[in-house]
């Protein structure tokens, strides 16, 4: 791969044409405004969040919001009064209550109320803990994971709480994987959620550890002295050049602005600082056979990820 | 002076036959130049201050690299160049005549914007793609990428370092390139063109027939999508912008009364800030062992032009002249022209320029066709040999790397060879008569003093 400073360069200038030679034409998906979208409350400190992210994407989807309460035992008055204070919270979104569920699993009442809405979209927090130090890499909470694993629709989960949350809808950080077969239906996501007006990024991390221990499982002897940085970020570039190609032409067409980023690390953690760091709606493909890598790494993901994320 | 004449031509011959790497080579030969010049008295009163005064007088050629480098990278960075060469491949529909010729027009305007060697590293490179996705054999495009590369580093005075160096030297005005050089780079370009036209025609167009049926390949070269290497599109706008300027500044700093080095390195900096550059990538990028062999040049040639070596040399030259401008010009070039293909010609140019100083000083008319000959000639006679130039060492190298194919000296010598013969006999035929009609313009420097 690389013997000469002059082999690097070569290598770095051919890898970019051969984005371009073979770059197979990606028709992204045509993705319909979810007409009825559920946003699903916890009496948590996130509640409001919620209703802040919920409003903003109702308003930009022109999306009716339907109301629950995941909270098993609640009496009646209390779920409504709750939701009746959370609707004040949306103005101008018209909003619906969701009949109250008798599940005694937070998870199945949300996936319950999603059904009987006929919601194609679910808003929702993950409680997120600061303290990654000393907790580890903590659950996002069992009723996060439940209804990620078994919903068929995108869901935003909503994670740290702070002012100013929705505005990260405009900062839209799509991470994506080349060989996904959902990368391209999550950017065609992302496009319709944040319209022209959004500062779109597209991630891609080439993690050179993960990459050297599947050619290890696979038999073949890697030479890391071969995968230098500039080098798997040439190839990257490469490999990626249909999604790349895709997404320029969706920012050129609509006159939007959209950065496209290769970076080396970790996938998980490089991800979720990128989101973090950035003030992003970190967008993550998520594969529907939830016993894939790419699942367990997009659920690794959403639990480092302060900003909020939207699994679709 | 036999001292450090025996120093300079140790010093060449190592480069040469690449005994050591060819910075080590110049600097180890400038401390042997120093050190025998102050030993011999060379350098009067000012002692070793001379040897700063001497990199201090060609510090701009310094500056014009490294901006240039930084430049390129940054911009390089945006896809811009990959841009502009997917666009113009795609217009070819991969006919391969018109794909020929389309690399090399793309060819010589990247060399003219970006000089030789950014330029060569480009055109190699999309010249492999392009081949191994159409299934074509890259070996006639690779050897015109490095051929055609030698004629475009002629266009204007920041093309290709050699030209920098003498036109600096010689103080020429960069619009004068355009009746000296420029010319003369778009006439060896075309007889470059034409005779690998005529020597490797038929063989792109078999290896057409071999790769698939026009239709395919033309569907292929559809299928190429320049956007798939543009990472951020107002980066990709904001790096056109200054390479453009950046251009601009060159063809206007000596109205502006700014040396190219000024501009080069404005423009570097203007990719850093605006392009989103990595200072430390663009930084490292710039090939600073070609900076060292620069400035071990330098002193080489500022200490053996104390000696007054350089000067009887040129009063030699007057002498085998004959007194006769045309007969110098004829000697010169073709010393120059043969020379060029097996020494450096970055070292042959630094030598040469204190060698024709004096003899331009004595004979002001003289000056234009003195230079102008020896700019084309160091550019044009790296043609002759595999090793001669630098494009022709990315682009074989290239080759070699990537499909592990040597191009013979025999093979390279035939194409590159008769490509020389008639890129001289047009470059001593338009410097003589322009020279013998008197319509070069004057050199202000000459006319002055």
């Amino acid at each position: 791969m690389s013997n000469t400073p002059l082999d690097d360069d070569l290598h770095e200038t051919m890898s970019r044409f051969k984005a371009a030679a073979q770059a197979q034409p990606i028709e992204l998906p045509k993705v319909e405004p979810p007409g009825r979208i559920l946003v699903a409350f916890d009496q948590s400190n996130q509640d409001s969040a919620v209703a802040d992210v919920a409003r903003e994407l109702c308003l930009r989807f022109g999306a009716t919001a339907v109301l629950t309460l995941a909270n098993p035992g609640l009496n009646v008055d209390t779920y409504r009064q709750h939701l009746e204070g959370m609707k004040a919270k949306l103005p101008g979104v018209n909003c619906e209550i969701a009949p109250q569920q008798d599940d005694e699993d937070p998870a199945d009442a949300i996936l319950d109320a999603k059904r009987a809405a006929g919601a194609k979209l679910l808003v929702m927090d993950a409680p997120y803990l600061e303290d990654f130090s000393r907790l580890g890499r903590d659950s996002v909470g069992s009723t996060a994971e439940r209804v990620l694993a078994k919903a068929s629709v995108p869901i935003l989960f909503v994670r740290e709480p702070r002012e100013g949350l929705a505005n990260s809808l405009s900062r839209p950080l799509v991470k994506l994987h080349v060989r996904q077969a959902e990368a391209a239906q999550a950017l065609a996501t992302t496009f319709r959620l944040g319209g022209n007006a959004a500062q779109f990024r597209v991630l891609f991390v080439v993690d050179a550890a993960a990459m050297a221990e599947a050619a290890a499982l696979l038999g073949h002897e890697v030479d890391p002295a071969r995968l230098t940085d500039d080098a798997l970020l040439a190839d990257a570039q490469a490999a990626a050049g249909s999604l790349v190609a895709a997404a320029q032409r969706w920012a050129t067409e609509n006159k939007a602005a959209l950065k496209v980023d290769f970076k080396i690390g970790s996938d998980p953690d490089v991800t979720a600082r990128e989101a973090n760091d950035g003030n992003h709606l970190l967008v993550l493909p998520c594969p529907a056979d939830r016993n894939t890598a790419a699942y367990g790494r997009a659920l690794t993901v959403l639990r480092l990820s302060s900003a909020p994320v939207l699994m679709v | 002076m036999a001292v450090l004449g025996v120093i300079m031509l140790i010093t060449y011959l190592f480069i040469a036959f690449e005994k050591l790497h060819k910075s080590v080579c110049a600097i180890v030969g400038a401390i042997a130049a120093v050190v025998a010049a102050m030993a011999f008295g060379l350098f009067g009163k000012s002692g070793y201050h001379e040897v700063h005064e001497i990199i201090g007088h060609d510090l701009n050629i310094l500056g014009v690299i490294i901006g240039t480098s930084i430049l390129v990278d940054t911009v390089g960075g945006s896809g811009l160049f990959h841009f502009i060469g997917i666009r113009v491949v795609k217009l070819t529909g991969g006919e391969p005549k018109r794909l020929f010729l389309f690399v090399c027009i793309l060819t010589f305007l990247f060399v003219s914007l970006l000089t030789i060697a950014p330029g060569t590293l480009l055109m190699a490179s999309l010249a492999l793609v392009i081949c191994r996705t159409l299934g074509y054999h890259p070996k006639p495009y690779l050897i015109a990428v490095a051929i055609v590369a030698n004629s475009a580093a002629l266009t204007t005075f920041s093309s290709g370092i050699a030209t920098l160096m003498i036109g600096t030297a010689a103080e020429i005005p960069y619009f004068q390139f355009f009746i000296g050089s420029t010319p003369l780079a778009f006439a060896t370009a075309a007889v470059a063109f034409l005779v690998l036209v005529k020597l490797y025609g038929r063989k792109l167009l078999e290896d057409a027939a071999k790769a698939g049926d026009p239709a395919t390949l033309k569907q292929k070269v559809a299928g190429f999508d320049e956007w798939a290497m543009v990472k951020d599109r107002r980066v990709f706008r904001r790096s056109a912008g200054v390479l453009g300027a950046t251009v601009v500044g060159f063809a206007t700093a000596q109205a502006l009364h700014v040396g190219l080095d000024f501009v080069a390195m404005a423009g570097g900096m203007a990719a850093l800030l605006f392009c989103a550059g990595d200072p430390e990538q663009a930084i490292k990028k710039v090939k600073w062992p070609v900076i060292l062999f620069f400035v071990g040049l330098f002193v080489i040639i500022g200490a053996v032009k104390a000696t007054g070596l350089l000067a009887a040399t040129a009063d030699a030259l007057v002498s085998l002249g004959g007194g006769s401008g045309t007969v110098l010009v004829l000697i010169i070039g073709l010393f120059v022209l043969g020379f060029s293909g097996f020494i450096d010609n970055i070292p042959l140019a630094a030598t040469m320029i204190p060698v024709l100083d004096p003899i331009a000083a004595d004979n002001p008319a003289l000056a234009p066709a003195l230079f102008w000959v020896l700019i084309a000639a160091a550019n044009l006679g790296g043609n002759s040999t595999p090793i001669g130039s630098v494009s022709s060492v990315i682009a074989l190298h290239a080759l070699e790397s990537d499909r592990g194919e040597k191009v013979g000296w025999g093979e390279y010598m035939k194409a590159g060879g008769l490509i020389l013969a008639v890129q001289s006999v047009l470059v001593l035929g338009y410097v003589l008569l322009m020279m013998n009609l008197g319509w070069f313009p004057d050199l202000p420097k000459y006319v002055k003093g």
